[in-house]
């Protein structure tokens, strides 16, 4: 029987797409000239991590690639090779194979190792040049020949009954590797005399070094350490060598770098032409105890680095449920508190404390869902590097406010929008060198990328300095689109007009954007996810796009108003105001539609009966309370029995038990414990409003 | 999950070997049963909230213990003259298709026990609900009961519970 394994594999598929964008991130800001030390540390164990996971799991191939790339890493620690734009294309390059072959693995279980074998070679190549330009990196011929390694045959014994779960099988992985390679890995079923674990290890350390270092772990009666004979066909001779015991010719000892073997692996691999199966040797550390360690330490590190946990969404959903509820129970609390006991003091300041600790743990609890949006902006930076080149533009790319937090979800679903405005920014807004010399303007284009909170919410800016949005251009397509438009328009709504479907300027559709289907669906997802956005551009400066999000999708801010008996919620977002109407001011028109007169406009009203079904208790609009709500760029009047009053409500899906309700965006649990409806304002709109072209008819007729 | 009510239910219920247990309750006169499995709880009938647009049947929304059900009245569905909500108008939470739905009936009656013998094929003769979704017949002392497939009737289109594209009807090899 051996270890299962499998079930450590989405960790290991997470935790390596997770090394693999650090390296990326770290990549993509080092500076060719000066490359920051602790960058190319950070990605190093990062590297390293992955090849020391992927080992674990036997992806030979993935800790092959990853081997060359600590290689080149560590040339450039030793500042023999420059981090120049090509070296770092083929890294990333070499990440993106990864992440590839990782990606299939995790889909179907199967990956095509070799596709990674070009951009091995080529990764390969790149130590090669260097080898043949330094003389600091030695051949391997010409290195003293080691000791020769011999294979051990470690076994564990442990007492009956207990299982090989009760033993650290990382620190053992740790301390092995660290000191020779695992072989053969054997986990026994725990009964009779068999071993309940038993592994053959390759060093070229003595029997009593590789005792000694599991004596400690493991206890030393329980370890077995016997001397096998060598295999006689178990490789080619060359992968069983171990590195020189000394440094190579020249090169210098360099904190975590030291040793790592870089000729070994490509030799064996140019001589197979296939990955050996496992050929990436550590170095053997009695020189150096500090080193002992080494995997097990970055790894730490690494972690460390973060800080963080992993944790099922699920059950940080569960959890806000949980306190969702305890929300509710509290006002409930405190309802009954205010009744019984109206004079007792000490019941009302208990209360009053468990209503501040509920509070606050909710803000704890929703907090868990946040992510920094630093997130989103390193995947834009990678995005920004191939698109500048493909486009021949110089774009630099600078963040601010990558620490604000959002919610996961909506993390997720501003990925493509954002990704989208950056490379329109790219495409459309940013000029040419030559353009923006002539321009008067630096030939290096800016797009920057900003988030900040701002009331409540966040707002997330993407900004060039390029040309700015073409005016003529847009009124002239916008016409030829049949769309209303008239040269005496503001410039707020010329810019308007670029998120009406289908819409673009691009006179030739490039493969980077222009093919119309871009702004209105940019616009349609930051609306769905209960944002908005903006844009301010002036030709020749550059464009400026606002978007702005609620801090979460889970909870919302609403004003909880009353119609025909029931309860239901307005996202304050949409509210513009709300008053009583006097005589005169809802009218109604000849062909039905009632119009509401605010200040010098007329807004349509909303027949909330028609739609919902929901009959308000006062007789008509003239007696009931009107919200003016405003989306999409347009108004409308809501009537309603009574406001409520404004409160944060946690939002619940309909869909998870029903089904989606038209008009009806979701629902919350009030204080009371009752279900309240969030009215979909936008779905509303959408549905009732007549087109606008009618409307302004109507108010003609009405102003008569 | 069950609630003191419905456990106390249970223990009345004949433990026998090859039985299986089913929840009998009212709808007007008649007498039901559904698979005591699907039940999660039992709980009064309050604070449902309507749902705009809904059909008759669907008498609004529930919350149950911050998560949102329907409550639905098969009395209306299955066209019943009288429809009361009196005192003992109780609300049974099924647990179907990994989705709460709760259905309000008349009385909550007991937990029977039958046997696959005891479980008569269903009748010739019309009754309320659509032979569809009927098991089979029971009884319980003198009175019939009658045998709904509740998995099947609560993913049914008619009753359109669910969204159409969602993949709780295709249980239901009608569909």
């Amino acid at each position: 029987m051996a270890v299962d394994l499998t079930r450590f594999l989405p960790m290991f598929f997470q935790e390596t797409e997770e090394h693999l964008a650090a390296m990326e991130a770290h990549l993509l800001r080092l500076d060719p000239h000066a490359p920051d030390p602790e960058a190319l540390h950070s990605i190093f164990r990062a590297a390293h991590s992955v090849k020391g996971n992927s080992t674990i799991f036997g992806a030979t191939r993935f800790s092959e690639v990853m081997h060359r790339i600590e290689t080149i890493l560590d040339h450039m620690r030793k500042e023999e090779l420059a981090p120049t734009h090509d070296v770092v294309s083929v890294l990333l390059d070499a990440c993106d194979g990864v992440r590839e072959q990782l990606r299939l693995l995790k889909e179907s279980g199967k990956s095509r190792p070799e596709a990674l074998q070009s951009v091995y070679d080529r990764l390969t190549q790149l130590t090669l040049n260097e080898t043949a330009r330094s003389s600091a990196f030695g051949d391997d011929a010409a290195a003293p020949t080691s000791r020769r390694s011999e294979r051990f045959r470690v076994e564990v014994h442990l007492p009956s009954g207990q299982g090989i779960t009760a033993l650290p099988l990382a620190e053992l992985y740790a301390e092995l590797g660290a000191i020779g390679r695992i072989e053969d890995f054997k986990a026994g079923d725990g009964t009779g005399d068999a071993a309940a674990l038993s592994l053959v290890l390759l060093t070229a350390e003595t029997q009593d070094v590789v005792q000694a270092k599991l004596a400690p772990l493991l206890g030393a009666d329980r370890v077995r350490v016997e001397r096998q004979k060598a295999l006689p066909a178990a490789g080619p001779p060359a992968s069983d060598r171990l590195p020189p015991r000394a440094p190579s010719t020249g090169t210098t000892e360099y904190g975590l770098f030291v040793g790592e073997q870089s000729s070994q692996g490509s030799r064996t691999f140019a001589q197979t032409g296939v990955f050996p199966a496992r050929d990436y040797v550590r170095r053997s550390t009695d020189q150096d105890p500090g080193h002992s360690g080494f995997g097990r330490r970055a790894t730490d590190r690494v972690h460390l680095d973060r800080s963080s946990i992993r944790v099922d969404v699920d059950k940080v959903d569960r959890l806000l449920n949980l306190v969702g509820e305890l929300v509710i129970a509290q006002s409930m609390l405190a309802e009954a508190a205010r009744a019984s006991a109206a004079g007792d003091a000490r019941l009302r300041d208990s209360v009053a404390y468990v209503d501040r600790q509920t509070r606050d743990l909710q803000d704890a609890v929703m907090s868990i869902r946040l992510l920094p949006i630093d997130f989103l902006f390193s995947r834009m930076r990678r995005m920004v590097r191939d698109l500048a080149e493909r486009l021949g533009k110089e774009v630099e790319l600078t963040t601010q406010g990558g620490d604000t937090e959002l919610d996961k979800e909506i993390i997720e679903k501003l990925a493509d929008p954002l990704m989208h405005l950056v490379r329109n920014a790219l495409d459309h807004g940013i000029e040419p060198p030559a353009v923006r010399a002539a321009a008067g303007k630096e030939a290096r284009g800016t797009v920057q990328l900003r988030a900040m909170h701002r009331g409540g919410g966040i707002v997330v800016e993407i900004s060039d300095d390029g040309a700015g949005f073409d005016r003529e251009r847009i009124l002239r397509k916008a016409q030829e689109r049949g769309m209303r438009v008239h040269t005496g328009m503001s410039d707020e709504d010329a810019w308007q007009l670029t998120f009406a479907p289908g819409f673009s300027t691009a006179d030739a559709v490039s493969d980077v954007s222009g093919r119309g289907v871009g702004m209105d669906v940019v616009k349609r997802n930051v609306v769905a996810l209960g944002g908005n956005i903006d844009v301010c551009s002036r030709t020749g400066v550059g464009t400026t796009i606002t978007i702005q999000l609620p801090l979460t999708l889970a909870i919302l801010e609403g004003m909880t108003v009353e119609i025909g008996g029931e309860s239901f919620i307005i996202p304050l977002s949409f509210i513009a105001e709300a008053f009583l109407p006097h005589g005169g001011q809802v009218k109604t028109i000849t062909s039905g539609p009632q119009v509401v007169r605010v200040r010098d406009s007329y807004v349509p009203l909303i027949t909330l009966e028609e739609l919902l079904h929901i009959r308000p208790t006062n007789a008509g609009a003239e007696e009931s309370i009107l919200v003016i709500v405003e989306a999409e760029g347009r108004h409308a009047a809501l009537a309603v029995d009574r406001l409520l009053g404004q409160q944060q409500v946690v939002i619940k899906s309909l869909e998870s038990n029903y089904r989606k309700v038209p008009g009806i965006a979701g629902a919350t649990v009030l204080g009371n414990g009752r279900v309240a409806l969030i009215l979909d304002v936008n779905a509303l709109m959408r549905t009732s409003l007549i087109p606008i072209e009618r409307l302004e008819e109507l108010v003609l007729e009405a102003d008569a | 999950m069950q609630t003191p009510t419905l456990s106390s239910l249970r223990t009345r219920g004949v433990a026998a070997a090859p039985t299986r247990e089913f929840l009998a309750f009212r709808l007007g006169a008649e007498d039901y049963a559904i698979d005591i499995l699907k039940v999660q709880e039992i709980r009064v009938f309050d604070n449902v909230t309507r749902l705009p647009g809904a059909p008759d049947y669907i008498k609004g929304v529930l919350n149950l213990r911050g998560l949102i059900a329907p409550v639905l009245d098969l009395r209306i569905k299955f066209g019943f003259q009288q429809v009361e909500y009196g005192p003992f108008t109780v609300l049974i939470v099924l647990h179907v298709h990994d989705r709460l739905v709760a259905l309000v009936v008349d009385a909550v009656a007991d937990v029977v026990a039958l046997t696959d013998d005891e479980i008569k094929p269903p009748p010739e003769f019309a009754t309320a609900v659509n032979i569809e979704y009927v098991m089979g017949l029971g009884a319980r002392g003198e009175r019939m009961l009658i045998l709904l497939d509740i998995e099947k009737l609560i993913s049914s289109q008619e009753l359109g519970l669910f969204d159409a594209e969602q993949p709780a009807a295709a249980s239901d090899p009608a569909s």
